[in-house]
């Protein structure tokens, strides 16, 4: 009996994959007209294969129908699929995110709110979000909330994150400006950074150094690396790193004195260190991915791009390595289905066709 | 697919930044050392990227593409030892490179560190591995069967009386010892445990005859004493050796460069003895002579254990092995003791008398330092210091080992002892004659004739010095083996 039950699950299981792997191939036709279209900026014509072809269980094209539907300015379309896309993969940021183009296109502010809270439930650190929503709150006066919201970025980001932000965040906080002197040498580096003469823009930097100065050591490591001072990059990041250790804005710094060094094992300390103080971090999440599918370490490599793809299921990078991962797991079935949604992404892809041909 | 490969492209567009044209500096910073690595390693010109990447690392700079350039212009020129070095490290800054490993895998092929690179190509994803042939990698590494003979120079060994005191002054002793050939066999097997340690088993068996013949004639001169006259004695043993021996040695790469070896030999020696004494004793009162004479037969065994270690680190060019090593035996004799006669009854049969004798223990320590003088395995040249704590003596072996071409091996070594033998090669060799060598000439040749067989000869010449007696012999040794090898798909470029 219990041989005959699990014939009969598998039987199940085997027809359910291969009812949606031909209607994987049916849309992944659909959307190949449809790039072709958008291209040309044909939006009616981009969204017409779609919808002859609508599936509205199949999140991939409810999200395109979604963007296309905006983009020809139908922002009430756009919404419904957008929503529908948000329902069919509740913890997807992505899918969040796209409504917020519509949502924030058609002025209804309070439905905004809704989205971005809706987003930090998933990810309580996403940046983009608690900017928005504390700038919401901030344009309504409730400067506590919106202090609330920029202060989760000011602490992965001390630097400010952007200088707009960085002054708001003084002035919610009422702390005193940086001095007209470094304001100035700032400003100069800034303007030498410009003109690419990356020596000179750190040499302006030079008379206000202090080593236990953040800001400063932060954009020394930035400079150094634009000049190709890889080494003395990381020397300044990693001061930066040592004053803020709960921070994740010089460890993304460091990673690129790192990756021109090609010191990869070190990239993916950072990253962990990343992901420790903000989990959902996707480019991190995606580094250490990469990093342990490199390393041939496929189970380490499936358990971070598991988290970027629940995150953006329909986004190139992460979708391609995670059914990568997923065939070198030996979950033949869910790689096959993940390479067909690579190749509605991007039609013709020859990673996911070699991936596709290893499986037959 | 290498979607290895693929990645690092991404995560390099990903982080890297374009930038800009930088001006060559006569000081290094990084980004100078960058460009001029770069420049140098595209353009071939491995003499000064060699040079530059030496300097650089020695100024502090140190990253992952700099050594895998420098190990790149190390492997072009062939010093692959030098090359293993800057692949190691550039694996230190990113393990999971494909290309490094491969590399240091060839390095490693090519200085015969095949443990290593078994150990190494655990680490293969499947493309590599399938490029390289480690994909289906044997257990079973090689066996080999080798054998030989030893031919003693002189046979006999005639000489006078030894007996220095003054009551034996007069005597006249002609006494010869015949050294037989020694025949030799040995069948060794290679294979790995989960491709990371690899075990070397080998059986030999051994036998050798010795006769030793005394004429002994007494002159009686001491005052006093008139009873006797001139005595005559004969002696003559003939012992027959055979020996046993199973040695295990098992290789261990680990980490930085680090190998340990543990190995054990045990040896079952058997010695059958014949001793056949006559005496003839002119009795001056009687001018009768007495003959009387006498058999006796004996056995003796030997057991011997011997624990070693050999600890070894290769540094660049150089290698060093620490090695400490432990002999104890237990030896018995078994005798025929005649029994005294009984009145009235048969002659009484002889006992069996098993005698145990003071067991054997040597300690002791060797120091190899080995330098390849090309940073390849072309020309290597060598010495092992042995110290022989227990009976406070010294060893010294030099050896040159040399490669002219991939398939052919030439090795000359000496030895020089000034003491009791030496446990060698990490246990391997062990000479438990009781005859001291003095001094050892070693020549062997080596030839791959297919990428499965290896043919080996050897040549040994040996100053031997006799226990009791103190004479000086020669041996001359005569070696040659087979291997037979590469069970797997193993892939070496050199052998196609």
């Amino acid at each position: 009996m219990k041989k005959i039950k699990h014939i009969l699950l598998g039987s199940i299981i085997f027809m359910s994959i291969n009812s949606t792997f031909a209607q994987n191939l049916k849309l992944a036709g659909a959307f190949s007209k449809s790039y072709a279209a958008e291209k040309i900026k044909d939006y009616d014509a981009a969204i017409k294969p779609l919808t002859d072809a609508y599936d509205n269980t199949s999140y991939e094209e409810n999200l395109r129908l979604g963007w296309l539907f905006y983009k020809a300015g139908k922002n009430k379309e756009s919404m419904n699929y957008y929503q529908t896309a948000v329902k069919l993969m509740p913890y997807s940021v992505e899918a969040k995110t796209g409504l917020i183009y519509p949502v924030f296109a058609d002025n209804q502010i309070e439905e905004l709110e809704g989205v971005y809270k809706k987003i930090l439930e998933i990810d309580p650190l996403e940046i983009n979000s608690n900017y928005q929503l504390g700038y919401i709150y901030y344009n309504k006066k409730n400067y506590d909330l919106a202090k609330k919201q920029f202060e989760k970025i000011i602490n992965l980001y001390p630097s400010g994150y952007e200088p707009y932000l960085r002054d708001t965040w003084q002035q919610l906080n009422k702390t005193e400006k940086p001095s007209d002197k470094i304001i100035a040498a700032f400003a100069k580096s800034y303007d030498f950074e410009y003109k690419k003469d990356y020596l000179s823009a750190m040499n302006s930097l030079k008379d206000i150094y202090d080593p236990k100065y953040y800001d400063v050591n932060l954009r020394l490591g930035w400079l150094n690396y634009l000049a190709g001072l890889n080494k003395e990059a990381i020397k300044y990041y990693q001061i930066a790193i040592d004053l803020k250790p709960n921070s994740i804005e010089p460890r993304f710094g460091i990673n690129y004195p790192l990756t021109a060094l090609g010191n990869y094992d070190e990239i993916s300390k950072q990253n962990k260190k990343i992901v420790e103080l903000n989990p959902q971090n996707s480019y991190a999440n995606y580094g250490l991915g990469a990093y342990y599918y490199a390393k041939n370490d496929y189970t380490s490599a499936y358990q971070y791009l598991e988290k970027v793809v629940n995150l953006y299921p329909f986004s190139y990078d992460g979708l391609i390595l995670y059914a990568w991962a997923n065939y070198k797991t030996g979950k033949t079935a869910e790689a096959k289905l993940l390479f067909n949604k690579v190749l509605m992404l991007s039609p013709g892809d020859t990673s996911a066709l070699q991936g596709l041909a290893l499986i037959k | 697919m290498d979607f290895g490969r693929k990645y690092r492209g991404i995560i390099i567009v990903l982080f890297f930044f374009t930038i800009g044209e930088i001006k060559a500096q006569d000081t290094l910073n990084t980004a100078f050392v960058e460009k001029q690595s770069y420049k140098l390693y595209l353009d071939k010109n491995w003499n000064e990227l060699i040079k530059f990447g030496n300097k650089a690392i020695k100024n502090d700079f140190d990253y992952y593409y700099l050594r895998f350039r420098l190990g790149t212009a190390y492997f072009e020129q062939k010093k692959y030892l030098l090359a293993s070095t800057q692949f190691q490290r550039a694996l230190k800054f990113y393990s999971g490179d494909n290309l490094s490993k491969e590399y240091l895998y060839y390095c490693y092929i090519y200085t015969g560190r095949y443990d290593d690179a078994r150990v190494l190509s655990k680490s293969f994803d499947n493309n590599l591995a399938q490029k390289t042939g480690t994909d289906k990698q044997s257990s079973l590494s090689f066996i080999q069967l080798e054998g030989g003979i030893k031919q003693s120079d002189k046979a006999n060994y005639p000489h006078l009386n030894s007996h220095n005191d003054d009551t034996h002054k007069n005597d006249l002793i002609n006494d010869t010892s015949i050294y037989k050939n020694v025949t030799y066999f040995q069948l060794g097997l290679g294979h790995y445990i989960k491709n990371r340690i690899s075990l070397f088993h080998a059986f030999t068996y051994f036998s050798q005859e010795n006769t030793h013949s005394k004429n002994e004639t007494f002159t009686n001169d001491i005052q006093n004493t008139p009873l006797f006259g001139n005595d005559t004695i004969k002696f003559k043993s003939t012992d027959k050796t055979t020996q046993f021996q199973y040695y295990l040695n098992a290789n261990i790469p680990l980490k930085n460069n680090w190998n340990i070896s543990p190995a054990f030999h045990f040896i079952h020696k058997n010695v059958s003895s014949q001793v056949d004494t006559s005496s003839a004793i002119k009795h001056p009162a009687i001018a009768e002579e007495s003959i009387s004479s006498n058999s006796k037969t004996s056995t003796s065994k030997e057991n011997y254990y011997i624990g070693s270690i050999s600890i070894q680190k290769n540094v660049n060019r150089f290698s060093f092995a620490f090695g400490s090593a432990m002999l104890y035996g237990i030896l018995k004799e078994t005798n025929l003791q005649p029994q005294p006669p009984r009145m009235g009854g048969p002659p009484p049969r002889p006992i069996t008398v098993t005698t145990t004798l003071p067991s054997v223990t040597l300690f002791q320590s060797n120091l190899t330092v080995e330098y390849s003088i090309l940073g390849n395995s072309r020309i290597v040249i060598g010495c092992t210091g042995y110290i022989n704590y227990t009976s406070k003596s010294t060893v010294l072996a030099p050896y040159i080992i040399a490669h002219p071409t991939y398939k052919i091996t030439l090795m000359a070594s000496y030895l020089t002892n000034s003491g009791d033998n030496v446990l060698e090669a990490n246990a391997y060799l062990i000479n438990n004659s009781t005859d001291n060598t003095v001094s050892r000439y070693a020549f062997t040749c080596g030839f791959q004739i297919s990428r499965h067989i290896d043919l080996y000869a050897q040549y040994v010449y040996e100053n031997k010095i006799e226990s009791k007696q103190s004479f000086k012999y020669n041996y001359n040794g005569f070696f040659a083996g087979i291997r037979i090898k590469n069970f797997n798909k193993f892939t070496n470029p050199k052998n196609n």
